[in-house]
């Protein structure tokens, strides 16, 4: 009796699963038949169905799927006996334009790099017409929405230089050890960015903020995204990060939430000094010089233990950084103060950091918020380091060899920030301090 | 008492059970005897040269009883005598008002236009796709109709031959008739093309079974070359039914030669039998792939298919061998010794080719594609694509 039952009831539930299986897979077949076989393209910002590429333009068939790979790809140079717009190809990589014109600085047009194609406001060949706000309006809440492009932000005062980057990712100068995947024609984009794969991790300002996606892949691994899974997030510093402030004093980086949370934030740390590290050499163009090199590990807002957190009791570091309780913990992402594309402030620092306007375009040499000559960098350095403006707690140590004229060289003003705070330094006028001075 | 009428029951619902499992599990063994059957008769030799009497193909006099002899194909009215005494004209063999013959049964002719559309295999059509597709939509296809004519290219897309055979030279398109050699129009701008005066009689030989690679076989399907690409000619192993039911092992031989990619096309470019010589005898910019840094500018063709990267599982490949997919095509870099068509694909030696992706006559789909690259949905439209570039999936 009882294996009767157990085997009539097997057959029933047998038969029962099977067609709730089949039931569910013909679902997910009918409705999402993309999301059923995705690969890494079809979950990528450019194949996603949505808001994927979508070329509108002049001779190009207005009927292919968003995503397709026409729409960036042109295989015969020619669709229909002539080339749709943009004209002038046949472009490498069967690109629709020209992969990168080779110019050495801004301004930039749209036929320098053929990602401004779509990514810009005017005359973009994507439809619709879309934003890509920048580091500090998507990601720190700044409700200054300019640029809202991708080009924009390249034309902007402080810009991640192509031509530089170009000829550093491809070896055509610098020096770095391990990047493989950059032929001798790449566009500089690639080298943050692999199009294929890249996702979109942020709608904001007004979209949601996906913590598994990332739009990013280190130059080193570029068949990889980066930042898109635990081991890929500021988390990983034990200790810690502390996210800045989003545009408020009771919401954080990077999606505006109620708490700080760094394993939502990817390790730009990692990504950035995959370029900017203690033994790559760069080339700027632009400077005129190398870049400082940048050993994180040993930097007062990195790995190096920074413990002048207070003074006369007083906490020298701003909300929402505890100057008492996490002194010498903490580690910044670079993204916390500089934006990776473009800025209207000089060296890509943010507009807007740790919940307030930063206007730094004289090198430091402007004014400050107080008003004095030489205090511009006050407008960065005051969103998270308190006592910097006139009538403060004077905050400089002296002593071990530091006077007042090290700071005030004519006995007045102070000098330039920057002559000693700056990526990489530890010496005062030549003159080794004895630890890190940024 | 109600157990044991329950227990009766169960054993007599039990007993039907498997009886209906072993009449289940007896017609499974005769369809695939059937089927093992069905591929023994395949491989097979057959023959595929014009087969029957003389009068399927020719008349003496276009006169029976009184009535006139001639063949029409779908919408030709012209019953006048033929040259070399034929009945018909291509079309007048190679299409049936219908759209389930793919053979003509009495001269065992490829059909390669059907008026109906094609339902004798889930392609719809045979190797070289159907001309039904491009009666009505030009994109879809090259356009072989006098009476309907492209409306869309006048010049073949690409086009670096040709120049100064006149309007309705081979090269600009296929619709219209000139005397350059011969008579020429539709099919004979392609096929059965040589330097004489006239179209070539490879329809007398039997090609079937082994590699065709010379002018004394036919070449492949009847393509050669003229002019500078003379006493060249497409080599190949033809499929017997025309991939009219194609698997990984059945199916027609491409031969592919990887020659220089940064100038237009041709036999005299390439220097080797190869198909897409033949086609860029007409789009032969397309064949213009490379710049002068060898970057690739426009899609590959005769290109190996690389055992790296994304690649490396193209075809479903494991350890640089893939299962040979008809629908993707890909040419060999030397059929030499070959009595048959392979199931695999070797990455790092195989090529991809122009039919790689493209049907000769035409299909159902925008660019004469061998799949739908247009569809709305963008997992399909790239299904192709993926065969080879795994990683865009």
């Amino acid at each position: 009796m009882k294996d009767k039952w157990f085997y009539k009831k097997s057959q029933h539930f047998i038969l029962s699963f099977s067609s709730l299986l089949l039931a569910i897979c013909s679902f997910i077949w009918l409705w999402y038949p993309d999301k059923a076989i995705s690969g890494p393209y079809l979950n990528s910002a450019h194949g996603n169905t949505s808001y994927g590429v979508n070329r509108s333009a002049t001779g190009f068939p207005a009927d292919y799927a968003r995503g397709n790979c026409a729409h960036c790809h042109e295989q015969h140079a020619s669709i229909g006996g002539s080339e749709p717009n943009p004209t002038g190809g046949p472009s490498k990589f069967c690109l629709l334009a020209d992969n990168f014109s080779g110019v050495t600085s801004k301004p930039y047009s749209q036929s320098d790099n053929v990602c401004f194609y779509c990514h810009i406001n005017t005359n973009t060949l994507q439809s619709p017409s879309f934003s890509n706000y920048s580091y500090s309006i998507t990601f720190g809440g700044n409700p200054d929405t300019t640029p809202n492009n991708i080009f924009d932000a390249f034309n902007s005062l402080s810009y991640h230089n192509l031509y530089d980057t170009y000829r550093f990712i491809t070896g055509l100068s610098g020096s770095h050890p391990n990047f493989t995947n950059f032929p001798s024609d790449s566009n500089p984009c690639s080298g943050c960015h692999n199009i294929h794969i890249a996702q979109k991790s942020c709608g904001k300002p007004s979209g949601s903020f996906d913590t598994t996606k990332s739009a990013i892949s280190k130059p080193s691994d570029h068949s990889n995204l980066w930042g898109d899974s635990a081991g890929e997030k500021m988390s990983n510093y034990t200790g810690g990060y502390q996210a800045p402030y989003y545009n408020s004093a009771v919401t954080y980086e990077p999606d505006g939430s109620g708490s700080s949370d760094p394993s939502k934030l990817p390790d730009y740390v990692t990504f950035c000094t995959d370029c900017h590290n203690a033994t790559n050499t760069i080339n700027s163009a632009l400077l005129g010089r190398t870049l400082y090199k940048i050993n994180w590990a040993n930097e007062m807002h990195g790995g190096y233990v920074a413990d002048y957190c207070s003074k006369s009791g007083q906490s020298l570091l701003a909300v929402p950084y505890d100057g008492i309780t996490k002194c010498g913990q903490y580690v910044t992402a670079c993204t916390d103060c500089h934006e990776p594309h473009g800025s209207p402030n000089n060296f890509l620092v943010r507009k807007q950091v740790n919940n307030g306007t930063v206007t730094v375009t004289q090198y430091g040499e402007g004014l400050g918020p107080d008003g004095r000559d030489n205090k511009e960098w006050v407008y960065l350095c005051g969103r998270c380091h308190t006592n910097l403006n006139a009538g403060d707690l004077h905050t400089h140590p002296t002593g071990g060899g530091l006077g007042c004229m090290q700071c005030h060289p004519g006995g007045g003003n102070y000098r330039n920030c920057m002559d000693c705070h700056f990526h990489g330094n530890s010496s005062i006028d030549g003159t080794p301090y004895g630890k890190p001075l940024f | 008492m109600i157990n044991t009428k329950n227990d009766v029951t169960y054993q007599k619902s039990r007993h039907f059970h498997l009886r209906w499992v072993k009449f289940f599990l007896c017609k499974i063994l005769y369809s695939l005897l059937f089927l093992l059957f069905c591929l023994f008769c395949q491989n097979l030799p057959l023959e595929a040269k014009v087969t029957g009497n003389c009068s399927n193909c020719h008349t003496m006099h276009n006169s029976q009883n009184g009535e006139t002899m001639i063949i029409l194909g779908p919408g030709e009215i012209d019953t006048s005598p033929k040259g070399n005494l034929l009945r018909a004209s291509c079309l007048g063999c190679h299409s049936k008002t219908d759209g389930s013959t793919w053979k003509d049964p009495a001269t065992g002719a490829p059909i390669v236009f059907n008026s109906q559309q094609p339902s004798y295999n889930s392609v719809m059509g045979l190797a070289g796709g159907n001309f039904y597709w491009v009666q009505t939509e030009d994109t879809y296809g090259h356009n072989i109709f006098p009476n309907n004519p492209d409306e869309i290219l006048t010049v073949a897309p690409g086009a670096s031959y040709g120049v100064g055979c006149g309007l309705n030279s081979c090269h600009n398109n296929l619709y219209g008739t000139n005397t350059n050699f011969g008579t020429r129009q539709g099919c004979s701008k392609c096929h059965m093309m040589g330097n004489s005066s006239g179209p070539t009689g490879y329809h007398h030989i039997n090609t079937n079974g082994t590699l065709v690679e010379s002018a004394d076989q036919g070449w492949y399907r009847f393509v050669a070359g003229h002019m500078s690409g003379d006493g060249y000619g497409v080599a190949g192993i033809e499929d017997s039914d025309w991939q009219q039911n194609p698997s990984a092992s059945v199916h027609n031989e491409y031969l592919g030669w990887s020659a220089t990619k940064t100038s237009a096309g041709g036999f005299s470019s390439s220097g080797a039998n190869v198909i897409t010589a033949y086609c860029t005898g007409c789009h032969g910019n397309f064949h213009i792939e490379q710049d002068a840094s060898y970057v690739w500018i426009r899609h590959p063709s005769d290109a190996i298919v690389l055992n790296s990267g994304e690649f490396a599982v193209a075809f479903g490949a494991s350890g640089g061998t893939g299962t040979y997919d008809p629908l993707i095509p890909v040419a060999r870099p030397s059929l030499s010794g070959w009595t048959g068509p392979s199931s695999t694909v070797t990455l790092g030696t195989d090529l991809v080719m122009c039919l790689s992706c493209h049907r000769a006559h035409a299909s159902p789909y925008f660019k004469m594609l061998r799949w739908d690259y247009k569809s709305s949905t963008l997992s399909t439209a790239l299904s192709g694509c993926n065969v080879c570039h795994t990683s865009k999936n």
